[in-house]
C-alpha cells in the first residue's frame, strides 16, 4: 500500500486526513524530512530551537522505545513538561507505543492537589517529566497519594537512529484510546475525556476543511500543551497539515503580548487565534514605535474560541492593528470543547464574522431570537461559526428532549466521529453526557454539551447563549464555582458560614466580574465590623493562590436571601439573578 | 533612577484598575493575592513594568515579591543594575 517512490501532494492530503496523526508524522518524515515542523521562541520571541519532521518523528519513536521497556500497552503515562518541543515528541511516543497518554499542567505552587487528583483518577503507572521540573515535581507529591509514582526523565534523545522507514503497526486500532483529557471536572471529581486516535484524526480534518489550510498554512501558538486547543490545534494539526509552527509559551505571550504579533508578522503565519482576551491584552498593549514595521496582512485566520467572543473586543482590535494590514474578516470565531475533541465549528473561510441582534426580554423568557423592541433591552451575540460538515449539531429542550427549531434556544447536543468516547472509568457520567437521546428519534445518541445556543435561522452559524450548568469560564479556563466555594468556606473556617455562591456576570464595559455571596453568621458579622479589610483580604488570596483567578465582588448575604434546594445545594442562577437585580439583603462595600 | 515609590504607584495603579479598587483601600505591605490579583494579572503586570521602565524581568518575581512594598523594592534594584549595565555599553 504505500510502497511507492513519492507521494503527490493529493495523495498526502488524503493519507494525512486518514490515518493516526502519529503515522502522518512518520509519513510526512519520509515524504519531506527537512522541513522544519516546529520552532520554539524563548521568553524574549527569538528562536531557541527548531525540529525537522525527521526529528520530530525520530525523537518520538526514541521515547517510544523507552516507554516499551518500562510499560506495558495500554498503560496511563502522565506528562509534566514547560512549554517547549520535548512535551510533543514525548505525546506521539504514547500513540505510537499504544500507552494512553495523560497531559497534565505543572503543580507550580498551587494545583498539587488537582494534579494528585487526576494521577489518581486515571490510574498513571508513570510520568514522563522534563529535568528541571523533576524536583520540584518529587517536592510537589512528597507525602501525597502520588508520592509513589515513578518520575522518568527522556534521555539520550539525540542518540536516536536517523532513518524513517515507513512501519505501520498491522494490528493497530484506530478505536483506542490516544490520550486523557482533563479539563472538565471539579478538583474533587476531575473528569479524564478519553479521545481514540480515529477522534484525533477526524477533528484535525474537520479544522483543516473547514478553514482551507493546507502545508503553506503556517501557524503561530502559545496556548499551553495541557489544554486541547494547545494540543489539538496548535501542535498535532500542524502535522496533518505538514505546515511549519511557531511555538511560544503562554506565560511570554501574557507578559509581552506584542512578541506573538511580532511573531505572525515576522513567520508569516497565516492561523493564530487565542480566547478573547487575547485581543483585549494585544490591543491594549498597542506601541507604536514597536510595531513600526509590523505587517499583519498575511494573518487570514484569526481564531477567537474558548471564551465568550465579544464584539468590543473584536473592533478595538481592529482599530488599533487595521494600519498593520489586520483585517476585520480575519476574525473567525469558532466553537468547540474537549469532549468532541476540539472543533465543532467555525468559519467559513473568508466571510465576515456573523452576529445577531435580539430582544433580551423575549430571549431570556421564551428562549427565542426576535428583532429588538424599541423599549427593551437589545443583546449582540456573536455568530461561532457553522458546524463542521462531520458533525451533526442538535439544538434541544433539555427538559423535554425535544429538537428546538433554528432562532430558538436550547442545550447544543452533537454527534460524529470526533466526539470523544466518554469520561474515563466514570460510567454514570459517560451516560449522562455521552449518550443522551432525543425524544423523536430513540436510537441515534449525541453528546451534550451543557452549552446553550442556536442555529441562527438565516445564516446557519451557531451562536452559544451561555452553560445550562454554572460552570465559569474565565481566562479561557472553565472553573467550576463549586471548587471556588469550597476555598472560600475553607479560608473562613473559623467562623463557618453556612453556605457561598459564586457565580460571574459581565458588566457595563463587558468586562468580567466574578461574584462571591457569603452566607452571613453572627461571628462574620462580628468580623465584618471589627476588620473587614483583612477578612476580604483573606479570602481573595487564597480563592487567587488556589485557582490563581480573581474575586472582584464579596458580598454576604443574610441567611434568608440564600437560595438552596431541598436538598441544601446552593441555587447559583436564582443567587444570580437576585444579586443583578440588586434583591439580595445582606452586606455588600466596595472594597 | 528609578524610585521605589514611582514603582509602588505604578503597580498600584494597575491594581485599582484592575480590581476596580480606591487608591486608599491599597496597603503597600499586603499580600498582593489579597487584592484578587489573579495569575494573568500578575503576568500582565509584569509585562507593564517592562514597558513603562524598560526593564527585563521575570513573570515569578510577583510571586518571591509578594507585595507592593517588596515588589518594588525588588524591581528598583534589577533596575538600577540593568540601567546601570546599560549605561556602560
Amino acid at each position: 500500500m504505500f510502497d511507492k517512490s513519492s507521494f503527490n501532494d493529493h495523495e498526502l492530503s488524503s493519507a494525512s486526513g486518514a490515518l493516526p496523526v502519529h503515522e502522518t508524522l512518520a509519513l510526512r518524515a519520509w515524504a519531506h524530512p527537512d522541513k522544519v515542523l516546529f520552532t520554539f521562541l524563548d521568553d524574549e520571541g527569538a528562536k531557541q530551537e527548531s525540529l525537522t519532521y525527521l526529528q520530530m518523528y525520530d525523537n518520538a519513536r526514541s521515547i517510544a522505545r523507552q516507554l516499551e521497556s518500562v510499560s506495558q500497552p495500554g498503560d496511563r503515562v502522565a506528562l509534566f513538561f514547560p512549554q517547549g518541543l520535548d512535551f510533543i515528541a514525548c505525546f506521539l511516543a504514547c500513540l505510537m507505543s499504544g500507552r494512553i497518554a495523560v497531559p497534565i499542567n505543572l503543580p507550580n505552587r498551587r494545583r498539587v492537589e488537582r494534579c494528585v487528583s487526576i494521577l489518581l483518577d486515571s490510574g498513571a503507572s508513570l510520568a514522563l517529566v522534563d529535568a528541571t521540573e523533576h524536583a520540584q515535581l518529587e517536592r510537589a507529591f512528597a507525602g501525597t497519594e502520588a508520592a509513589a509514582l515513578p518520575l522518568l526523565e527522556i534521555a539520550n534523545l539525540e542518540a536516536a537512529a536517523a532513518t524513517a522507514s515507513w512501519e505501520p503497526r498491522a494490528e493497530f486500532d484506530p478505536q483506542q484510546i490516544a490520550f486523557l483529557q482533563y479539563t472538565s471536572g471539579s478538583t474533587s471529581a476531575p473528569k479524564g475525556v478519553m479521545v481514540s486516535h480515529a477522534n484525533i484524526t477526524a477533528n484535525l480534518r474537520m479544522m483543516r476543511d473547514a478553514w482551507e489550510l493546507d502545508a503553506r498554512s503556517d501557524f503561530v501558538t502559545w496556548q499551553p500543551h495541557h489544554h486541547d486547543m494547545g494540543l489539538i490545534l496548535g501542535q498535532l494539526l500542524p502535522i496533518m497539515l505538514g505546515n511549519h509552527t511557531v511555538v511560544m509559551a503562554p506565560s511570554t505571550f501574557v507578559r509581552q503580548p506584542l512578541i506573538w504579533l511580532q511573531a505572525i508578522s515576522r513567520y508569516k503565519a497565516r492561523l493564530a487565534g487565542g480566547p478573547n482576551f487575547a485581543y483585549d491584552l494585544a490591543a491594549e498593549r498597542y506601541s507604536a514605535e514597536r510595531l513600526g514595521d509590523l505587517d499583519l496582512s498575511g494573518w487570514t485566520h484569526a481564531l477567537n474560541g474558548a471564551d465568550v467572543v465579544r464584539a468590543g473586543s473584536l473592533k478595538r482590535f481592529h482599530d488599533r492593528y487595521a494600519r498593520h494590514g489586520f483585517s476585520m474578516d480575519a476574525f473567525m470565531p469558532c466553537y468547540g470543547l474537549a469532549e468532541a475533541t476540539l472543533f465543532v465549528s467555525g468559519g467559513p473561510y473568508r466571510l465576515p464574522v456573523h452576529s445577531v441582534t435580539a430582544d433580551q426580554a423575549t430571549l431570556s423568557s421564551e428562549q427565542r431570537v426576535a428583532p429588538p423592541r424599541e423599549s427593551g433591552n437589545a443583546v449582540t451575540m456573536i455568530g461561532c461559526g457553522e458546524p463542521s460538515w462531520e458533525v451533526e449539531v442538535a439544538i434541544v429542550d433539555p427538559a423535554t428532549r425535544q429538537r428546538r427549531a433554528p432562532g430558538t434556544v436550547g442545550e447544543i447536543w452533537l454527534r460524529g466521529a470526533s466526539i470523544a468516547r466518554g469520561y474515563w472509568r466514570n460510567d454514570a457520567a459517560s451516560v449522562a453526557g455521552f449518550h443522551a437521546t432525543i425524544a423523536e428519534d430513540p436510537r441515534r445518541e449525541y453528546m451534550r454539551t451543557g452549552d446553550l445556543g442556536f442555529i441562527g435561522a438565516e445564516d446557519r452559524q451557531l451562536y452559544v447563549c451561555g452553560r445550562l450548568k454554572d460552570l465559569i469560564i474565565c481566562e479561557g479556563r472553565n472553573i467550576h464555582p463549586e471548587d471556588i466555594e469550597h476555598s472560600v468556606i475553607e479560608a473562613l473556617a473559623e467562623t463557618r458560614p453556612q453556605s457561598c455562591a459564586v457565580f460571574s456576570h459581565d458588566d457595563e464595559q463587558q468586562r468580567q466580574i466574578i461574584v462571591a455571596v457569603i452566607e452571613l453568621n453572627r461571628e462574620l458579622k462580628r468580623l465584618l465590623t471589627d476588620n473587614p479589610r483583612a477578612l476580604k483580604a483573606n479570602i481573595r488570596a487564597a480563592v487567587v493562590d488556589q485557582h490563581g483567578i480573581p474575586v472582584h465582588r464579596l458580598m454576604f448575604a443574610q441567611p434568608t436571601s440564600m437560595h438552596k434546594t431541598t436538598s441544601g445545594k446552593i441555587q447559583r442562577r436564582k443567587m444570580r439573578e437576585l444579586y443583578l437585580a440588586a434583591e439580595l439583603d445582606g452586606i455588600d462595600e466596595a472594597i | 533612577m528609578i524610585s521605589i515609590d514611582t514603582l509602588e504607584a505604578h503597580i498600584s495603579r494597575f491594581i485599582c484598575n484592575e480590581m476596580d479598587l480606591l487608591p486608599e483601600d491599597i496597603d503597600p505591605d499586603l499580600n498582593l493575592g489579597a487584592f484578587g490579583l489573579g495569575s494573568l494579572a500578575s503576568t500582565r503586570l509584569i509585562g507593564s513594568l517592562e514597558e513603562t521602565f524598560a526593564l527585563r524581568l521575570s513573570p515569578t518575581m510577583v510571586f518571591e515579591h509578594p507585595s507592593i512594598s517588596r515588589l518594588a523594592e525588588a524591581i528598583a534594584q534589577i533596575a538600577a543594575e540593568q540601567h546601570g549595565g546599560a549605561a556602560h555599553v
